[in-house]
């Protein structure tokens, strides 16, 4: 375990529990961050993580213990409060207004309400520079976020933090939607910073981020605070091991084996297929009870594919194809691609999947209230059945379908996402990006659940910006690059250092790709040989 | 296999995130549902002279035209729009039915055409504000005007009329449908709250409802058609305006398209003391049915305590910002947060 | 997913605002109540051109300086005449009308409902008469405001451009018109306003006396009630110099009676009408001693009695409906009323229009005429079989006008003979 650092810690929590009604959320929390350092945090969801990010943004105030910055004890009663002792947090959903424009996003908060802060041309310099040097266009802070990708989008939120005077900037999963170049930019920003004495709270559930980037790292777990380690001790091992309370944590990075399904037993097609106006056309095959993940840097067709695949958006050109019953019928829009067997599990959890003011239970039926009902009135009883069956089958806690879906965690809120088309039972279950900050353990359940869908018979498609995630759970991989499929990756040709450089448009024997730091990890790096 | 979430060895936390807001929703809508029992007993003990069947009976035959024209209010509002055509809708049907009738028209024929007038406000209403992304207020604002205006023309501002003895039966507080006591227009009531409900909770087309009032773009994926939804919302709510009109038709005896106007602002105002949020994707009728009740005891009680005119407009509106903070706080904000 | 926000911070701020809402209310209420009492005496009226002074407040010099012209035969038409108008001189006495034939206009602030389509068809049917003598210049245009006083200003604005000589304005709101009357009249236009006070005095104004009607059919009231009990004022629209000027005369009768007044404001509205005297009985057990109409009352009054099971008072009337009619004749119950149709106003305001055509000054600038009443003694002679309780015209004048012509010949000097025309009030339909 670490020394604690000589000089005063820049904030410290100090015997912090903290309480919803009966529950404890965090447990006699003890953090202490010191000057320009990079502090990593790590647990699984439910850990107390984001309870501790809470408390130090000034969203909530704790039950016992005390804040302290700089030595001294404060109250954070507000995001403002949390501010003027210059704490600066960047959250993972990406909180941005499509009202108005990127630089409006970025001071939103700043200004009173008679008096501008800052000069309009001071504000867009100073955003300008934070932009363009996470390498995005400085344009994006004079377009409306309605037309930015996920990745801009965090950029801008990225930004609004770090414009502003600040001497801890926590990031709550801010980099899960960040591409690899973006994030490489940021983490070389944050070094600069680091040096400058300021420090930063790294709150990831990315092994590999977290070993590049981290000083100390601090381990929740159950609302527990279990220790903090120095970097040399963070092995990703060391951390899982800790973070689970079992030693074998590390094992889910092993890949299942894949199995070889035949190539001839196609039930979803892409024939001739256009992503975008100037993108080379494809063909892509899905196979009959594989997993075929889709992988690619954000912004490069990927998330475009499954909503093609799904019907839920029209290709500029081709078509796609289900086989139904041995004939091939078009995919022409979602519906008639539910009808046809496919589900979509959409992408943006809050945005396009859940529906905030109804229960857990609701949530997850909405889709196939049909099946349980004559004349459009459902057996309730046989809904909840289902849905207790569902709720169980994904491990949903709490297991109450009445329960307010905005009450439960990001994983578990996905998992009833998932539940909802899992309910439909489809022939091919699409989802986009389904893991995207989801901890470790709903992780490691859905992979299982995915196989056991596959072996079942069910077809999965499923989108993943982590490569890694890709290699566990994937038979195969197609990866996309520039508005296409740049290349599909199976059996031995599927490794860490194919995918990254599919990812960047270049085959195996090339070399890795520009970025630096988020370069080979340690895997199979053997295997190197042209895969087309 | 069913795969539980592996947890640590201390069960803190029990991985449970915090409970939510539920407790004091359920809180709320007690208090929601106990706010006309409440303002029952105010109304009594302040003015005694409520205690009597035909006292009793007046305010539900006044609720129950006023619950009717919400229904409308209620269920647009849960889907994140407004219904700023209930009057011109309530003026119709009153002017038709008292117009037609006076003309020999059998009242069945005259039904069926308010029916499918309502009908055809209710679809362009939905249609407009689904197909080319107008607000809601905006197309029903502009519905409201294109009604009043057709009818005038139509009737050439001569609107007056009559109206079959048994409509007037309907709204009289000493009326009894089947000899049970209770006049029709409540009974029509009930039976409206009862099938509202029972498609509310019951019902696929309930759920989606609440759905699309939630997140219109989550609900298009998970396969509901906004456009059917909001077409039926709006004729739901029309054809239950008409029956409002037809009801003051048989209250009032003379017709007017103007008749309607005051159930604008008392509709909204029953659906938000109700609680229901104006952001949608939440309430039930249930709780308009509350806040019928509540705002016809509360005006009746001003009567009851002879406030002037005024008055009773400064008390009503202190009253709702009351009401609305005690219990109707909106909770989708925070929970958004 | 970010989870809600705690209860702790949420209760803090609603308490925190519940507290602010209570004072907002609590000063609202205060400004209220303060606005309610301060209602100071107002200065006389300094304005050269014209005044622009509030109705209902306490009359000033100038008023009554013009009442000074008004000859003795008319004064009671005028009495309480500062709740519905304000009096002033001629505003026309430098004005010279034009030779004939004139082109009429007809502006009105709604045309929505029976009785103002009655207005207008009877403005119509007197245009038709002065047009075979040679009088009218083409067609008479008309407007519809829909209750929009800036609407109807810019209208009235039109029409002048139209080369209008004569502008009938039907019922437009107290305030907010004086400037489009004010340019009418420099452009050489006559601007007569009907059925209701202004508190313009740049136009000249046809109306029947409100507070005189309200008089008379409380003090009948009073008479009935033996002068005992708890009487019921049926109010109109709040606000509304018309309504409030019969309220005022009725009050004063009461007062002076020694009556308990109570009020219903029914908003000349029959299903708000009816709510409110059902709300009132609901909660009132005791007996009531009669009910005054402010207008549109007396049915659903009678209805809200019956249905609630409560013996029927005496209910006065007021603009003497054909239902309302139909009403006395099912309960039996004796009334009163008077005859107060659009289409007489309009026959009023033609004739004042024609005399000044012809000439003619009014002594000034408001013209008040008594309303023929409807009592047991004529009631047989107003009522008429086709009458039903869902009617919706009005009982017209037994003579065809309110006032014979000679009525204004004391309230008018010089100029020529006007020219004359049949009102054809009794051919109007009864339905």
């Amino acid at each position: 375990m670490s020394t604690p650092p000589i000089e005063p810690a820049v904030v410290e929590l100090a015997g912090i529990t903290h309480r919803y009604g009966p529950t404890v959320a965090l447990s006699d929390c003890r953090l202490s961050i010191a000057p320009g350092e990079v502090h990593g945090l790590v647990g699984e969801n439910g850990s107390g993580k984001s309870t501790v990010v809470k408390l130090l943004s000034g969203i909530m105030r704790p039950t016992e213990g005390e804040v302290r910055v700089g030595g001294r004890a404060v109250e954070l009663r507000s995001p403002a409060a949390a501010q003027r002792h210059e704490i600066v947090t960047v959250f993972q959903e990406t909180l941005v207004s499509d009202e108005c424009s990127g630089i409006d996003n970025v001071f939103a908060g700043t200004d009173g309400i008679f008096r501008r802060a800052r000069s309009g041309r001071a504000e867009r310099q100073a955003a300008e520079q934070v932009v363009q040097s996470l390498g995005a266009p400085a344009s994006i802070l004079q377009s409306s976020p309605h037309h930015l990708s996920l990745a801009e989008r965090q950029v801008l939120t990225l930004t609004r933090a770090l414009v502003r005077p600040w001497r801890l900037l926590i990031l709550d999963e801010a980099t899960s939607a960040l591409d690899l170049s973006t994030r490489d930019r940021l983490f070389a920003l944050l070094d600069d910073h680091r040096r400058e004495g300021r420090s930063v709270l790294f709150v990831s559930h990315r092994m590999d981020e977290l070993e590049i980037l981290i000083d100390r790292a601090t381990v929740q777990r159950s609302g527990r605070t279990v220790g903090t380690v120095d970097k040399d001790e963070a092995t990703p091992a060391r951390l899982l091991s800790m973070m689970s309370g079992r030693s074998d944590a590390g094992e889910h990075h092993v890949r299942a084996e894949a199995r070889a399904r035949k190539a001839s037993d196609v039930v979803l097609r892409g024939v001739e297929l256009g992503l975008a106006a100037q993108a080379p056309a494809f063909d892509l095959d899905v196979r009959r009870g594989e997993i075929l993940g889709i992988g690619g840097l954000d912004g490069q067709g990927g998330s475009h594919l499954v909503e093609v695949l799904a019907g839920v958006r029209p290709s500029t050109s081709g078509r796609v194809e289900v086989d139904r019953d041995g004939s091939w019928t078009r995919v022409t829009g979602y519906r008639q691609a539910f009808r046809s067997g496919i589900a979509y599990v959409p992408g943006k959890r809050q945005e396009e999947g859940l529906f905030p003011s109804l229960t857990v239970g609701d949530n997850l039926s909405l889709a196939t209230l049909p099946r349980y009902s004559r004349v459009g009135v459902f057996r309730a009883s046989s809904v909840l059945a289902r849905v207790r069956e569902e709720m169980s089958r994904l491990g949903v806690v709490p297991h109450d379908p009445s329960y307010p879906i905005t009450g439960l965690s990001g994983g578990n809120a996905q998992k009833v996402l998932v539940g909802r088309w899992l309910a439909a039972e489809p022939d091919v279950l699409i989802l986009n990006d389904p893991l995207r900050g989801v901890d470790l353990g709903t992780k490691r359940d859905f992979y299982a659940l995915l196989r056991e869908l596959t072996e079942a018979g069910t077809t999965v498609v499923m989108l993943s910006t982590e490569i890694e995630e890709l290699l566990t759970c994937c038979d195969r991989v197609a990866v996309c690059q520039a508005e296409r499929v740049f290349d599909v990756l199976e059996g031995e040709e599927l490794t860490y250092d194919a995918v990254l450089a599919a990812m960047f448009g270049r085959h195996v024997d090339a070399p890795a790709g520009p970025t630096g730091p988020a370069g080979p990890a340690p895997h199979d790096s053997h295997d190197r040989k042209v895969t087309l | 296999m069913s795969t539980a979430i592996t947890q640590g060895d201390a069960p803190v936390a029990a991985a449970s995130p915090p409970p939510p807001k539920r407790r004091a929703v359920r809180a709320s809508s007690v208090l929601v549902y106990l706010s006309p029992v409440a303002m029952f007993v105010v109304l009594t003990l302040t003015t005694p002279g409520v205690l009597s069947t035909t006292g009793v009976m007046s305010l539900l035959v006044l609720a129950s035209v006023l619950g009717l024209a919400a229904v409308g209010q209620t269920w647009a509002v849960m889907i994140g729009g407004i219904d700023l055509s209930i009057p011109a809708t309530i003026g119709m049907a009153n002017v038709l039915v008292t117009t037609l009738y006076a003309e020999g028209w059998g009242f069945g024929r005259i039904v069926l055409l308010v029916a499918v007038v309502s009908l055809a406000i209710g679809t362009a209403n939905g249609l407009l504000s689904s197909l080319f992304g107008l607000h809601p207020l905006v197309v029903t604002l502009g519905m409201a005007s294109l009604v009043t205006g057709s009818v005038l023309v139509a009737t050439d501002g001569n609107t007056g009329g009559d109206v079959p003895g048994f409509v007037t039966d309907a709204v009289s507080p000493v009326g009894s449908l089947w000899g049970i006591g209770v006049p029709a227009a409540v009974v029509l009531w009930l039976l409206t709250l009862a099938v509202v409900l029972a498609v509310e909770r019951r019902t696929v087309f309930g759920r989606r409802l609440y759905a699309l009032g939630s997140n219109e773009r989550a609900a298009r994926l998970a396969l509901v058609r906004p456009v059917m939804i909001r077409v039926v919302v709006y004729s739901v709510g029309a054809l239950c305006a008409s029956a409002a009109g037809l009801l003051l038709a048989g209250f009032s005896g003379g017709a007017s398209v103007s008749i309607g106007d005051p159930y604008l602002f008392s509709t909204i105002t029953a659906v938000v003391v109700g609680g229901t949020s104006l952001l949608g994707g939440a309430g039930t009728y249930a709780r308009t049915v509350a806040g019928v009740l509540v705002t016809t005891m509360f005006t009746t009680l001003l009567v009851g305590l002879e406030i002037g005119p005024n008055m009773q407009q400064v008390m009503l509106g202190i009253a709702i910002l009351l009401l609305i903070t005690v219990y109707g706080r909106d909770r989708h904000v925070a929970q958004r947060l | 997913m970010t989870a809600p926000s705690t209860s702790g911070t949420t209760s803090g701020g609603r308490r925190r605002s519940a507290l602010a809402l209570v004072l907002v209310g609590f000063v609202l209420l205060l400004t209220a109540c303060g606005g309610l009492s301060a209602d100071e005496g107002g200065d006389s009226a300094s304005a050269d051109e014209y005044t622009a002074l509030g109705t209902g407040k306490p009359a000033t010099e100038a008023d009554n300086a013009a009442l000074e012209e008004v000859p003795e035969s008319a004064r009671d038409a005028y009495a309480g005449f500062w709740h519905s108008t304000r009096l002033g001189p001629n505003p026309y006495a430098d004005w010279k009308p034009s030779e004939g034939p004139w082109k009429f206009c007809y502006s009105s602030s709604y045309q929505g409902n029976t009785w103002r389509q009655e207005g207008l068809a009877v403005a119509e049917g007197i245009l038709e008469q002065l047009d075979e003598q040679g009088l009218v210049d083409g067609e008479m245009i008309v407007s519809d405001a829909d209750n929009n006083a800036s609407l109807q200003a810019t209208q009235i604005n039109t029409m002048v451009q139209k080369g209008c000589d004569v502008v009938l304005v039907m019922q437009p709101p107290t305030v907010g018109l004086c400037n489009a009357f004010e340019s009418a009249k420099d452009a050489g236009a006559l601007v007569v306003v009907m059925q209701t006070g202004t508190d313009c005095t740049n136009a000249i104004q046809s109306d029947f006396g409100s507070y005189f009607a309200g008089q008379t059919s409380a003090t009948w009231l009073v008479e009935k009630t033996g002068g005992e009990g708890t009487v019921v004022m049926c109010d109109g629209i709040p606000g509304v110099a018309a309504a409030e000027a019969r309220q005022a005369g009725a009050t004063q009768v009461f007062e002076e009676a020694g009556l308990t007044v109570e009020h219903i404001t029914g908003e000349w509205t029959p299903s708000t009408i009816k709510s409110q005297m059902l709300q009132y009985l609901t909660t009132h057990p005791d007996d009531v001693a009669g009910v005054w109409d402010g207008g549109v009352c007396a049915v659903p009054v009678t209805e809200a009695f019956e249905q609630a099971g409560r013996d029927l008072p005496y209910v006065t009337g007021f603009e003497g409906a054909c239902a309302w009619l139909a009403n006395w004749k099912k309960t039996g119950k004796e009334s009163i009323g008077f005859t107060q149709g659009a289409g007489q106003g309009v026959v009023e305001a033609f004739k004042v229009s024609l005399r000044m055509l012809a000439g003619q000054q009014p002594k000034l600038n408001t013209l008040l005429y008594p309303l023929p009443e409807i009592n047991a003694s004529n009631f047989e002679e107003f009522y008429k079989p086709e009458m039903t309780l869902s009617s919706g015209c009005n009982a017209q004048p037994l003579d065809g006008e309110s006032v014979p012509s000679s009525y204004y010949d004391d309230l008018f000097t010089g100029g020529d003979e006007p020219a004359t025309f049949e009102s054809r009030l009794d051919q109007l339909p009864v339905k």
